[in-house]
């Protein structure tokens, strides 16, 4: 019975953790530039795209995910800052629903260029060669590349911790999100950190599809399998908090791959209870500020 | 009749002839578009009480048009109930699901509002779709039964062009109302009005049921139009959907979403037509009406032809 | 410059608008009046798969339909549209093909669920639909009427031979956990199995079950909880990306190997493609529809030849609606007309000719009846994928009897 329960908790764990780099993105801009982007995951969906094509550039080959983990995020945040210059700026003054409407709209339009870039097939990316395997332990079996995932989590949420608090940009991006207003009288140019805030959200979201893509497969369409899930967890989480979005997901995958051990049919409805639970009890979420 | 201008009735009244004699111009392909176009005015005129007139940004509209469909169908298919009866029954059923949803919801404002109106829909969603033995899962509810005189396109497009004009009147009535008109101060100015001594949540719990009513038509509508139900009708993506069609439309005017629903629609048949890349088309639009027609279509007509007349 | 543009141009007129007008002309046929034929199959999401290996038979068979004279001196004509694995997508797809592209018959659709809402379309409306990938049993059985035709087996069939197979590989195993997509064809899939299975080994039980969602991304949590549920065997009606998803994650799990499992579709091309010498499932038995590269027949070596050079594909539902599709064209231009009742006559116990041989569509229930072929995943001499080894062939006897449908009919 144990080895079933800690079974459940490291595969819940592995996803939540890339539930946590989509969502964590999601949040952040949704925090610093007050853009409900619900087309976040679709970058998620180019992350993984770009994951294959890197890693079957010269013939499929499993040590080139190496390089598909640095090079994937980045050209998925490029690709993240074209589309804030051109076409977000222009409605981040506008209400919650038209950023919504335009965001819906980006859904689309990403999901048709990756369907005329990579056709409707889908691709399989190998588990990169070291981290092929299993372990022992505890009376159950994991795998290398489930730990690798768990992993990832709190690395990265370390590396956001550490930009956002140590370094002078994180003080800039901080500000901006405390008061926009106030920070541009400072001389801060607002502008330009909504762009950097945005690509480093880009690039989270990207991450998470290229560390997916061994695990899962490609296809179009697979952003729409975490849409809804992120937003229950920012809102689980609070949003703007990245602690949040850690524990949101964290508490999102237990939610999940535990309760199939007990309603394996109604699993997928604990999260939106969860959801609903907490916007009626505690709307900012677990780690959220109230407004 | 003091409750609507001169020119507008004069207006309504050349669309309504147009719509009766419409039919005979076009194919039987027409008809069941407009069905459909319809259909959807209903729904985003009802979705539009609470975000135009309300100022509530509901995510959860997708799950009272389902509700409708779904209790409709089961009604039929079930419980043998005739298709009169499961038609109201429908919307019925669907306002007394959104008394305790809509109670918890407008306790909660902007994007919590949202959210929870979403998180209520999904769950409903999840119920349909999980429940498989009794409402089909992913398979839905095929093949149900509507009475012989509703068999053809051309019958149940003048029954749903009836229900429509009756609803829109309806919907009409209420948001010039002194109810509706409390309605809109309130999206104005949440302050002021809870001095006056307004019980804010009372309204806009009474609006969220209204508009899940009207929704809730809409749905049992299509639900005999196809003459199916599936779970996707409760999905986030039909939210989508409808919220796209009113603010295509324009929020700000009544008539707005059934303009936005008849470009939609429209949109949609056309562009597939010609390609199979439709989504980029239909999302370079949405682009680009948000970004240069704020007020819709129909707010942009509208300035348009004020500024014509001023001059 | 000028000259260059001069040429170009005359070069794309040439190719653009001349040759079409010339082939037509060679052709003699009627190109302003085609015949259509209305194809609906995912082109986007989980299972497309099936598309790419169906429509190209499709395709073929419109050839040298067209080469031969066409269909009542008109060109048969396939217009494809995305039904997204989805029910309320489908319909309206369907309507519009109906409605305003006027086609003759509707063809296609991978999802039983689908398959079950097009079905009633078809029925409503008085137009032949000839399901081409979905499997459940239900379609032709007690759902099925007049007009509804599958040009391909179905997975009642398939699991006759797949619990044989099961048995006969494993041995009698009795603790099976049922890992399966919540919908008409997996649930299919899953009570077809697990009957012809319980009459072979009558005391097999099921120790757990999950029905995740199609396109499900993560199922490690299932998969962990059968390695402790003390199954023996898995069974899955996954298939495609989802069930490649699901091997990865046992493979990585340690899952693999370790208990036998039986993927109903496994043996598909479509999923077999995927597989080489370092990614296969192991200990696994799968289904497959046209398992080409154990057939040896002249006849079907060139079919498969002619797929791959012209569509760049192997074969699988390609061989079934090839053989359908020419089917069609043979009884419409016996019948004379374009009159969809006195076609359907026709078709009913019609035989078709098909790179396996004499295939017969059914009068009783419009089902054609191909075989299927069983077997373990491995290696394939000759080829460069891993699928079903030295598959056993069932054939038509493994179908229902007529008298069996008819009863099911009635309820």
């Amino acid at each position: 019975m144990f080895e079933l329960v800690f079974g459940q908790i490291i595969s819940g764990l592995s996803v939540g953790m890339v539930f946590f780099l989509i969502a964590v993105g999601l949040s952040m801009v949704f925090g610093t530039l007050r853009v409900l982007n619900v087309a976040h995951a679709s970058f998620y969906m180019l992350g993984a795209y770009l994951c294959y094509t890197i890693t079957h550039f010269l013939g499929p080959s499993s040590g080139m995910f190496w390089i598909a983990l640095i090079l994937a995020p980045i050209g998925v945040a490029i690709f993240g800052g074209i589309l804030e210059l051109l076409v977000l700026r222009p409605i981040y003054k506008r209400e919650l629903l038209y950023q919504l409407i335009l965001t819906f709209g980006f859904i689309l339009i990403i999901g048709d260029i990756v369907k005329l870039t990579w056709g409707v097939q889908f691709y399989q990316v190998n588990i990169p060669w070291p981290l092929l395997g299993t372990v022992s332990f505890l009376g159950t079996r994991l795998s290398y590349y489930h730990i690798f995932m768990i992993a990832m989590g709190p690395i990265i949420l370390i590396l956001i911790w550490g930009l956002l608090h140590k370094t002078r940009l994180g003080r800039v991006i901080r500000a901006v999100t405390y008061n926009r207003d106030m920070s541009s009288a400072l001389g801060v140019n607002v502008s330009l950190v909504y762009t950097i805030v945005f690509m480093f959200a880009s690039w989270l979201a990207g991450l998470g599809g290229t560390l997916m893509a061994p695990m899962a497969s490609v296809f179009l369409g697979m952003d729409t399998t975490v849409t809804i899930e992120c937003f229950i967890i920012i809102v689980i989480g609070g949003f703007g908090s990245t602690g949040g979005a850690f524990l949101g997901a964290i508490v999102f995958g237990l939610a999940n791959s535990l309760g199939i051990l007990v309603l394996p049919k109604q699993a997928i409805a604990f999260g939106f209870i969860a959801m609903a639970a907490v916007l009626v009890v505690r709307p900012w979420g677990l780690l959220g500020k109230p407004e | 009749m003091n409750i609507i201008g001169r020119e507008k009735l004069v207006l309504c009244a050349i669309f309504l002839a147009i719509f009766i004699t419409l039919p005979f111009f076009v194919g039987g392909g027409w008809t069941s578009l407009i069905i459909e176009m319809f259909i959807m005015a209903i729904a985003a005129t009802a979705a539009n009480l609470m975000t135009g007139y309300g100022g509530m940004v509901s995510f959860g509209v997708a799950g009272f048009y389902g509700a409708g469909a779904y209790i409709t169908a089961l009604l039929i298919t079930k419980a043998g109930f005739p298709f009169g009866v499961a038609l109201v029954a429908g919307p019925v059923g669907a306002s007394i699901i959104a008394l305790p949803i809509g109670w918890f919801c407008v306790r909660r404002t902007a994007i919590y509002f949202s959210m929870l109106s979403l998180a209520f829909a999904q769950l409903m969603y999840v119920i349909v779709y999980t429940w498989y033995s009794f409402a089909g899962g992913d398979d839905g509810i095929v093949g149900i039964p509507i009475p012989a005189f509703l068999n053809s396109a051309l019958s149940y497009y003048y029954f749903t062009l009836a229900i429509m004009v009756i609803c829109l009147i309806a919907m009409w009535i209420i948001v010039n109302s002194p109810f509706g008109k409390t309605i809109q101060a309130l999206r104005e100015n949440q302050e002021r009005a809870n001095f006056i001594g307004i019980n804010i949540r009372r309204y806009q719990h009474a609006i969220f049921i209204i508009s899940s009513f009207f929704l809730a038509v809409a749905g049992s509508l299509y639900c005999g139009f196809n003459q199916n139900v599936f779970a996707d009708y409760m999905f986030w993506t039909k939210t989508f959907d409808i919220i796209i069609v009113y603010l295509l439309g324009g929020i700000y005017t009544f008539i707005g979403p059934t303009i936005g629903a008849i470009i939609y629609i429209l949109a949609n048949k056309i562009i597939i037509r010609y390609t199979e890349y439709w989504p980029i088309i239909l999302g370079a639009m949405i682009v680009f009406i948000t970004l240069f027609m704020p007020n819709g279509m129909a707010g942009f007509i509208w300035s348009r032809i004020s500024t014509t007349k001023k001059q | 410059m000028i000259k260059k543009l001069v040429t170009f141009g005359l070069i794309f007129m040439v190719l653009f608008v001349l040759a079409p007008l010339a082939s037509a002309q060679q052709k003699g046929l009627d190109w302003d009046n085609p015949i259509k034929i209305g194809y609906l199959n995912p082109f986007t999401g989980p299972a497309t798969l099936t598309t790419s290996l169906d429509l190209p038979g499709v395709r073929l068979a419109i050839e040298e339909v067209n080469a031969a004279g066409g269909v009542l001196g008109r060109p048969l004509v396939v217009v494809p549209r995305d039904d997204k694995l989805n029910p309320e997508h489908a319909l309206r797809e369907a309507k519009d093909l109906v409605v305003n592209e006027k086609v003759f018959w509707l063809h296609g659709v991978t999802s039983s669920g689908v398959a079950r809402a097009v079905s009633q379309y078809a029925k409503d409306q008085k137009k032949i639909y000839a399901i081409s990938v979905a499997k459940s049993e239900k379609l032709t059985g007690e759902w099925g009427h007049r007009y509804v035709f599958r040009s391909t087996n179905n997975v009642e069939m398939e699991n006759v031979g797949i619990a044989k197979a099961t048995k006969e590989i494993f041995g009698p195993l009795k603790k099976i956990y049922n890992l399966s997509p919540d919908y008409e064809g997996g649930h299919a899939g899953w009570r077809t199995f697990f009957d012809s299975y319980k009459k072979l080994v009558p005391d097999a039980i099921l120790v757990g079950e999950a029905w995740p969602k199609l396109g499900t991304q993560d199922y490690t949590p299932n998969l962990t909880a059968v390695m402790n549920s003390g199954a023996e065997l898995m069974f899955t009606s996954f298939y495609q990306a989802d069930a490649l998803t699901m091997i990865k994650q046992s493979i990585a799990l340690g899952l693999d190997g370790k208990i036998a499992m039986t993927g109903v579709w496994w043996g598909m091309y479509a999923m077999c493609q995927k597989f080489n010498k370092d990614f296969y499932p192991k200990k696994t038995i799968g289904g497959s529809t046209y398992a080409f590269w154990a057939i040896d027949t002249a006849e079907s070596k060139r079919f498969v030849e002619n797929i791959k050079s012209k569509f760049g594909v192997y074969p699988e539902y390609a061989v079934n609606s090839y053989a359908f599709v020419k089917a069609m064209a043979k009884a419409i231009n016996k019948v004379g007309t374009l009159d969809t009742e006195k076609v359907i006559t026709a078709l009913e116990g019609a035989i078709m000719e098909s790179p396996v041989g004499p295939v017969e569509i059914r009068a009783c229930d419009h089902q054609a009846m191909w075989p299927s072929y069983v077997g373990l995943i491995g290696e394939v001499p000759g080829w460069d994928f891993y699928a079903s080894r030295k598959p056993i062939v069932i054939g038509r006897e493994a179908y229902p009897t007529c008298e069996e449908i008819a009863k099911l009919r009635k309820k």
